[in-house]
């Protein structure tokens, strides 16, 4: 049997209407959550933000808690990479909502969830990384800040201290590199890959 | 409200195009209903910038399809091609003439890749190459060349069920 004469068969036959649902059953379903990759994206989107609130607030308690020469510049620059992290997810989130209210052509939709997704999961490392010499410059503040102000503390051994303190830190750093490359083609690997491939067979011929 | 109501009406009209997008691409009925879902949410997001130039049939396809092709589900709900291809051949050991070969044929329709699906289905549903491609967003040359191909491929692959 060929296609064309399938196609004549298909007309013919085509299924009735068992699926059919009413106006009310329509409404009710308009409703509930949305489980695609934009309305994903949105919430993680939505969550980072919240978590840098978290930050900035932080930051800001910082420099009340701690009115010391080193902890002011310290929440000076995380709450200048949280502003700078809010501008990024902006414009990805109002990225994200244009895709949604003007459907594009299948090619176009392919290209525009892929470009969403990587930049996407490129901003979750990038910030996940710069995090890191942030977290590593708090903690070495905050130690100092503790020992010197703990006079039950007798002599303290600075460099090996900071010896101690880079070598786990550079350990804990390598550990999150990975996981965070690992969680990441985790959660979009194999999907990113999909899309792609159907991108390539609807460019290809 | 009134452009709810009025989307519903379109849906509710229309609805027959977003079964069978969620029949061509699901196989679970689970499945079937969150797809379902997603393409009306889509479309209801999308239907404040619908201005009419085209038909609403063919721009719910368009959606639909970009929907179905992009939908993000997790793996151990797919049912594998194998155990697709047992179902279509335990349907044309049951049946003779004419419904074996159109088993046979969608059977083989169900082995083409996602995109092959989507070009099959709107050429079934008398979309002509013009409006396939603006669809799918290729040229309707380029349709014309992958139609081509899949109707040779889909011809071996019926032939390979009977």
């Amino acid at each position: 049997m060929e296609l064309d004469d399938f196609k004549q068969l298909y007309r013919q036959t085509i299924p009735g209407d068992s699926d059919t649902r009413s106006a009310g059953e329509l409404a009710d379903c308009m409703r509930s959550k949305t489980h695609s990759i934009t309305g994903k994206v949105k919430r993680s989107i939505l969550l980072e933000f919240a978590v840098a609130v978290i930050f900035i607030a932080l930051a800001v308690w910082a420099w009340f808690a701690y009115p010391s020469r080193l902890a002011r510049p310290f929440a000076m620059l995380t709450i200048a990479l949280c502003c700078i992290f809010f501008l990024y997810l902006g414009a990805l989130y109002k990225k994200i909502l244009v895709y949604e209210q003007t459907p594009p052509a299948v090619k176009d939709s392919l290209r525009q969830v892929i470009t969403i997704l990587r930049q996407f999961t490129r901003l979750y490392f990038q910030f996940t990384m710069i995090s890191l010499p942030i977290v590593f410059i708090f903690g070495l503040i905050a130690g100092y800040l503790n020992i010197n102000g703990d006079p039950g503390i007798g002599h303290f051994n600075w460099f090996r201290g900071i010896v101690f303190y880079t070598i786990a830190f550079t350990l804990w750093c390598i550990v999150i590199y990975f996981f965070t490359r690992w969680y990441i083609k985790k959660l979009y690997g194999n999907y990113l890959s999909q899309l792609q491939q159907q991108l390539k067979d609807i460019e290809n011929g | 409200m009134s452009g709810e109501k009025d989307f519903i009406q379109s849906i509710e009209q229309h609805q027959r195009i977003i079964h069978k997008v969620c029949n061509l691409y699901m196989n679970n009925e689970q499945d079937k209903k969150d797809l379902f879902q997603e393409i009306l949410l889509g479309a209801w997001k999308g239907y404040g910038n619908f201005k009419g130039d085209a038909k609403f049939s063919t721009w719910l396809y368009r959606v639909a399809l970009n929907t179905a092709i992009t939908f993000y589900r997790k793996e151990k709900r797919q049912i594998k091609t194998a155990e697709l291809k047992e179902q279509t051949a335990g349907f044309i050991d049951n049946h003779s003439g004419q419904e074996e070969q159109m088993a046979a044929m969608r059977g083989a329709i169900a082995d083409l890749s996602t995109i092959d699906k989507a070009l099959v289905m709107l050429y079934l549903e008398e979309y002509d190459y013009n409006e396939i491609g603006s669809i799918m967003g290729i040229s309707a040359n380029n349709v014309a060349v992958k139609m081509s191909r899949i109707k040779t491929k889909l011809k071996e692959r019926a032939e390979k069920y009977l």
